[in-house]
C-alpha cells in the first residue's frame, strides 16, 4: 500500500479531527517509515504529534513514530523562534520607513489559527507588499543587513535571506502580487488586503491578511500550485480551520466574495476535500453560492488572466522605466551566470544559444493563454 | 557564596552557593511546548530541549532565584530524593552553562 493512499490519509485526517485512529487498522499494510514519509509529503507531522497529545490518543502508536513526531516537532518549534526573531528585524525595519507589510499565507495562519504556531510546517515567510514599494522594500531590507534573491520582478515575488552566515534557513518571500499564478494574480491587490487586514499584537508594525481573504489565498494557493500535490493534508486543513472559525455571518460573506471575484471553483473544491476529510461544516446554500460560473469565453477575460496579459498589467502598473526595464531583463535577459546556473551548463560558449532559448522559451510563456 | 562583580565562578565542581543567581544568555530565545522547552541559541544557533524538570528550572533561573530557592522549590513540586535532585540540578546547570544559555551571575545577590 503506498504511503499516500486514501486509507492513510484518511487515517491521519481522523487523527488530527481527533477521532480514534488505531495504528493497527493501518497494519500489515504500512511500515512506520512510510507513515512517516506520507507525513512530511502533507506536511503534518507537527499538528499530528499536538492533535494526538490534545486529544490523549495514539497511545498505541508505535514509539518510533511518536518520537519521531515529536522531535520535528521541537526542530519546527526552534525554526519558529528563528524565523520569528527575523521577522520582527524585518517588521520592524520596514515600520521605521513607513512601509505597510501585511504577513500572510503559512506565518499568518500559525499565528492566528494554530494554537501552536510553531505546528504548522512553512518553509519560509510570506509578507504582501504594494508594488509600488519594491524599490523602498529591497533598499531597507539590504540596509537592515539582508540580501535579496533575484528575480524581484519576473516572479511577483523576491526572497529575503541574512546576509550574514546566521539565519541558515531562513527565507521570506516578499509578495507584490497576491498569487504568483497568472490565473490569480490580480484577484485583489494591496490595498484591498490592507483595507481589511488586521493589526497583530506581537508585531506592532505589520499587518495580518484578514481571515476571509486568507481563506481565499488558501484555495488560490492550493489551485495554483505546480511545485506541490494539490491535495496536501496541511493546505485542506487550513482551509478547515480558517472556514471553521469564520461562523455563518462571515462564512456567508467569504462565499460571496469569492463569487464576485470568479474564485468559486477552487473555493468550493477546496472546501469539499476539506469537508470529506475533516468533516468541515459547509451548507448545502454555501455550496450553491460557490457553483461554478460558465466557463468564461471572453476573449478579454481569457487575455487579463494569461501570463502576457499580466505582463501587460504588471508594465503599467511599475512605476518607471527603471521596474519596466528591470522587468523585461529578468524575463528576456537575465544575467550570464544565473543562466549558465540555470541551465546547468559551465563556459560562457554556451551564452549565446543560451540567450536565444531564454528569449524564444520567455515569448513563448507569456503567450500561452490559460 | 557571593560573586563580586567580574568574578565568575567556575562551574566544575558541586560547590555552588545556595546565594548563587544566573544570568540567562540575551541571545536564547525560549518557546514552551506541552510542558517541554525549546531553546534557541541566536549565536550558534542550535536549538536544546528541556523536559518538564528542567523547564522548571529554566523558568525559576529566569525568574531570578538563587540555587538555594530553585532548589527548595523543586523539592517541593516533585517527588525526589535530595542528593537526586542536587545532582540533576547541577548537571543541568553544567550543561546549559557549556552550551553559553547561561552564566553564573556578577551581580552580589542581597542578603
Amino acid at each position: 500500500m503506498s504511503s499516500t493512499s486514501p486509507h492513510v490519509i484518511e487515517f491521519i485526517a481522523a487523527a488530527l479531527r481527533g477521532a480514534p485512529a488505531s495504528w493497527a487498522s493501518l497494519q500489515p499494510s504500512v511500515s512506520e517509515q512510510e507513515f512517516l514519509d506520507c507525513c512530511r509529503h502533507h506536511g503534518v507531522q507537527g499538528v499530528l504529534f499536538h492533535a494526538l497529545a490534545e486529544s490523549g490518543t495514539g497511545h498505541e502508536w508505535p514509539d518510533g513514530i511518536l518520537t519521531v513526531l515529536e522531535e520535528e516537532c521541537r526542530e519546527f518549534v526552534a525554526a519558529e523562534l528563528l524565523r520569528g526573531h527575523h521577522l520582527v528585524r524585518i517588521s520592524e525595519a520596514l515600520g521605521q520607513r513607513g512601509i505597510r507589510h501585511i504577513l500572510m499565507k503559512g506565518e499568518a495562519l500559525a499565528q492566528t489559527h494554530y494554537a501552536q504556531p510553531g505546528s504548522r510546517v512553512r518553509g519560509d515567510t510570506d509578507l504582501f507588499i504594494h508594488l509600488h514599494d519594491i524599490g523602498r522594500v529591497r533598499s531597507t531590507l539590504t540596509d537592515a543587513g539582508y540580501k535579496i534573491v533575484p528575480p524581484v520582478y519576473k516572479t511577483h515575488q523576491f526572497t529575503v535571506t541574512p546576509a550574514a552566515g546566521k539565519g541558515v534557513g531562513v527565507w521570506f518571500d516578499v509578495h507584490w502580487r497576491i498569487l504568483n499564478s497568472p490565473r490569480y494574480a490580480l484577484s485583489f491587490d494591496f490595498e484591498d488586503a490592507y483595507a481589511q487586514a488586521t493589526k497583530m499584537d506581537s508585531l506592532e508594525s505589520a499587518s495580518v491578511l484578514s481571515a476571509e481573504h486568507n481563506f481565499l489565498v488558501a484555495c488560490m494557493h492550493r489551485d495554483g500550485s505546480d511545485r506541490h500535490d494539490r491535495n496536501r493534508l496541511i493546505w485542506l486543513y487550513d482551509i478547515h480551520l480558517l472556514f471553521s472559525a469564520l461562523g455563518q455571518e462571515g462564512q456567508m460573506r467569504v462565499c460571496r466574495l469569492a463569487n464576485s471575484l470568479n474564485l468559486q471553483e477552487c473555493c468550493r473544491d477546496g472546501l469539499e476535500r476539506a469537508a470529506r476529510l475533516f468533516r468541515t461544516r459547509v451548507t448545502s446554500e454555501l455550496l450553491e453560492l460557490l457553483s461554478p460560473a460558465p466557463e468564461p469565453v471572453d476573449f478579454r477575460w481569457r487575455f487579463s488572466h494569461s501570463s502576457l496579459g499580466l505582463l501587460r498589467h504588471d508594465w503599467y502598473s511599475l512605476q518607471g522605466w527603471g521596474d519596466r526595464r528591470r522587468l523585461l531583463g529578468e524575463l528576456f535577459l537575465p544575467s550570464g551566470k544565473s543562466l549558465l546556473a540555470r541551465y546547468g551548463k559551465e563556459g560562457r560558449q554556451w551564452l549565446p544559444w543560451l540567450y536565444v532559448r531564454q528569449i524564444s522559451s520567455g515569448v513563448a510563456n507569456r503567450l500561452r493563454l490559460r | 557564596m557571593k560573586v563580586k562583580d567580574g568574578d565568575q565562578a567556575p562551574l566544575n565542581s558541586k560547590n555552588f552557593a545556595r546565594d548563587q543567581i544566573f544570568e540567562l544568555s540575551d541571545q536564547v530565545l525560549s518557546q514552551e511546548v506541552r510542558g517541554e522547552t525549546v531553546l534557541l541559541d541566536l549565536a550558534s544557533e542550535k536549538y536544546f530541549g528541556l523536559d518538564p524538570v528542567a523547564t522548571r528550572v529554566w523558568q525559576l533561573l529566569e525568574a531570578g532565584m538563587t540555587l538555594g530557592d530553585v532548589f527548595e522549590t523543586l523539592l517541593g513540586e516533585f517527588d525526589v530524593e535530595p542528593g537526586q535532585l542536587e545532582d540533576d540540578i547541577h548537571s543541568l546547570l553544567v550543561s546549559l552553562n557549556e552550551a553559553g544559555l547561561i552564566r553564573p551571575s556578577a551581580r552580589p545577590v542581597e542578603s
